[in-house]
């Protein structure tokens, strides 16, 4: 800036300076969390995908990529992980959808009791609602005996193992809304 | 409370958002105790100037002083301002009493003294004796003045205020007018406002700062500014109007052929339009008088509109404005029936020319 341009637009300078000045020293006041995140999060993953890409001995290849695509049992670990996730993806719109509208619609303290309904398993650790689903599913579980009693189920499935169980007990992980 | 208020120099206050000039060298001189409004339609910058002239905008270049200091640099909490807020920004976890003196204990004012003042401002907002009431429990009026007592308790001699009575009913807003316009005669602080609305800007300003699209395009007193605007857009935006269209001939201006007579005799060149405020035009009996101009025409409508009468005229070549009159039963039986011809007068002071263009 030479000294006509200060005289007609006043205090231009200055004001960039303290502009940038602030800027620099919000960036300041967010280092801690930022070298926070970068040493717990950032490094080891960025080093895990590192070793992604090294073999056996540590020289660089493909050869875990390549043995991904080729071992049919990582195939099939792939393919059951996107089946499931799309089943309980789909459960959840089905359950979520309509329960999120009839919560909306229903007066203000039901609807909290009715949350608190919802939000009471999804704060239950992840082991003891595996278990309850396992209470209900199992061989000798809650509706396996009702199957059996109603005459349309056989006393020896379990149903715990199926997938479309495994869909459920993932989707109450999910639904929170 | 009797200190003066400081005046306020604005020079070439300028702010760019992308392309658009928020803020377009706008210069501007307030002077001590002075209540000035800056008025607008959203989005013109009144806001964002508020904002410059209070620190919480940084703007690219510019000036501003404060009495004789130059304050562009200095930050908020150092320019010693009252501001009020739009939403009042109380703190919902003290009782009126702490929020009021909050600006007394961050400049450490000793407890008692500040207990005094407390109680004073509160006196002075009309709300003796609210002190130890929570926020919560007070009406929007009530709210608006505790904000407002908490922005004159440190006695600033700069307040700022952003659309305060906004969110009042109309009945409580008028109210608020009046009491804030005694406030300031009785603190004399130098005062700067932002409204968008015009009829509010007329009530309690000494001057009105008219802005659009990031400049200023006329600062006046009320009156002149309704009765003199200097371009359509500030013709449009204070009061009611309609424009006629007029050409240039020999001498002057005509409308549909008649020479316009003037107030000086004369006019600036390049006018387009004439201005009519519709409560300024009066019906004329008989022969038309010297010093008016005249509109013939036909009544189209008339609304009966309680304080007053709205009449409906389409003039003799076509052009449709609007006339007010009194409701009173005298003036009522003066109003010509619907469909009957009508003569219109305009007193040569109210006669203003105006260029078309709305930005200078």
């Amino acid at each position: 800036m030479n000294r006509a341009a200060i005289a007609i637009e006043p205090n231009l300078v200055e004001l960039r300076r303290d502009a940038v000045a602030e800027r620099l020293s919000l960036f300041g006041l967010s280092l801690p969390a930022l070298a926070l995140v970068t040493v717990i999060l950032v490094i080891p993953v960025g080093w895990l995908f590192g070793l992604s890409f090294l073999a056996d001995d540590g020289s660089l290849s493909g050869v875990n990529y390549a043995r991904m695509l080729r071992e049919p049992s990582y195939v099939r670990i792939l393919l059951a992980t996107f089946e499931i996730s799309a089943m309980t993806t789909l459960i959840c719109v089905l359950l979520g959808y309509p329960l999120a509208y009839v919560l909306s619609q229903l007066p203000r303290r039901v609807a909290n009791l009715c949350m608190l309904g919802v939000l009471m398993p999804f704060w239950t650790s992840i082991l003891v609602r595996t278990y309850a689903w396992l209470v209900l599913l199992q061989r000798h579980g809650l509706i396996n005996i009702g199957a059996c009693g109603l005459g349309c189920g056989s006393s020896r499935s379990t149903l715990c193992t199926t997938s479309p169980a495994r869909s459920s007990g993932l989707s109450t992980s999910c639904c929170r809304s | 409370m009797e200190r003066q208020g400081l005046p306020i120099g604005i020079r070439q206050v300028s702010k760019r958002y992308g392309p658009v000039h928020a803020l377009d060298d706008v210069s501007l001189d307030i002077s001590s105790g002075e209540f000035l409004t800056l008025l607008g339609p959203s989005g013109s910058g009144k806001t964002t100037l508020l904002m410059v002239l209070a620190g919480f905008i940084r703007p690219d270049y510019g000036s501003l002083m404060f009495g004789d200091v130059e304050m562009i640099r200095v930050a908020p909490h150092k320019r010693n301002l009252g501001m009020v807020f739009q939403n009042y920004a109380l703190f919902p976890h003290l009782d009126v009493a702490a929020n009021v003196g909050f600006p007394l204990r961050l400049r450490g004012v000793a407890r008692q003294e500040a207990g005094a003042r407390v109680e004073r401002a509160l006196e002075l907002v009309r709300l003796g004796g609210y002190g130890t009431r929570r926020v919560h429990e007070l009406s929007g009026g009530q709210r608006q003045r505790v904000a407002l007592a908490r922005a004159i308790v440190f006695e600033p001699r700069v307040l700022l205020m952003d659309e305060p009575l906004s969110a009042l009913d109309k009945q409580l807003r008028e109210h608020m007018q009046i009491e804030l316009r005694r406030l300031h005669e009785t603190l004399g602080m130098t005062t700067v406002y932002v409204t968008h609305d015009q009829r509010e800007a007329l009530t309690m300003s000494d001057r009105i700062a008219v802005l659009h699209r990031g400049r200023i395009v006329q600062v006046d007193t009320p009156q002149h500014l309704y009765e003199r605007p200097a371009s359509r857009f500030v013709a449009e935006f204070i009061g009611e109007s309609t424009f006629l269209p007029i050409e240039p001939c020999e001498g002057g201006y005509s409308h549909a052929g008649r020479n316009l007579r003037l107030p000086n005799g004369t006019a600036p060149a390049g006018c387009r339009v004439l201005m009519l405020r519709p409560e300024r035009l009066q019906i004329v009996d008989g022969s038309p008088p010297e010093h008016m101009n005249v509109l013939q025409g036909r009544v189209q409508d008339v609304v009966y509109q309680g304080d007053s009468v709205l009449l409906q005229v389409e003039l003799t070549g076509g052009d449709r404005i609007g006339a007010r009159c009194a409701s009173t039963r005298g003036a009522m039986a003066a109003i010509p029936q619907r469909g009957a011809p009508i003569m219109l007068g305009l007193s040569l002071e109210d006669t203003v020319l105006l260029a078309d263009d709305d930005v200078p």
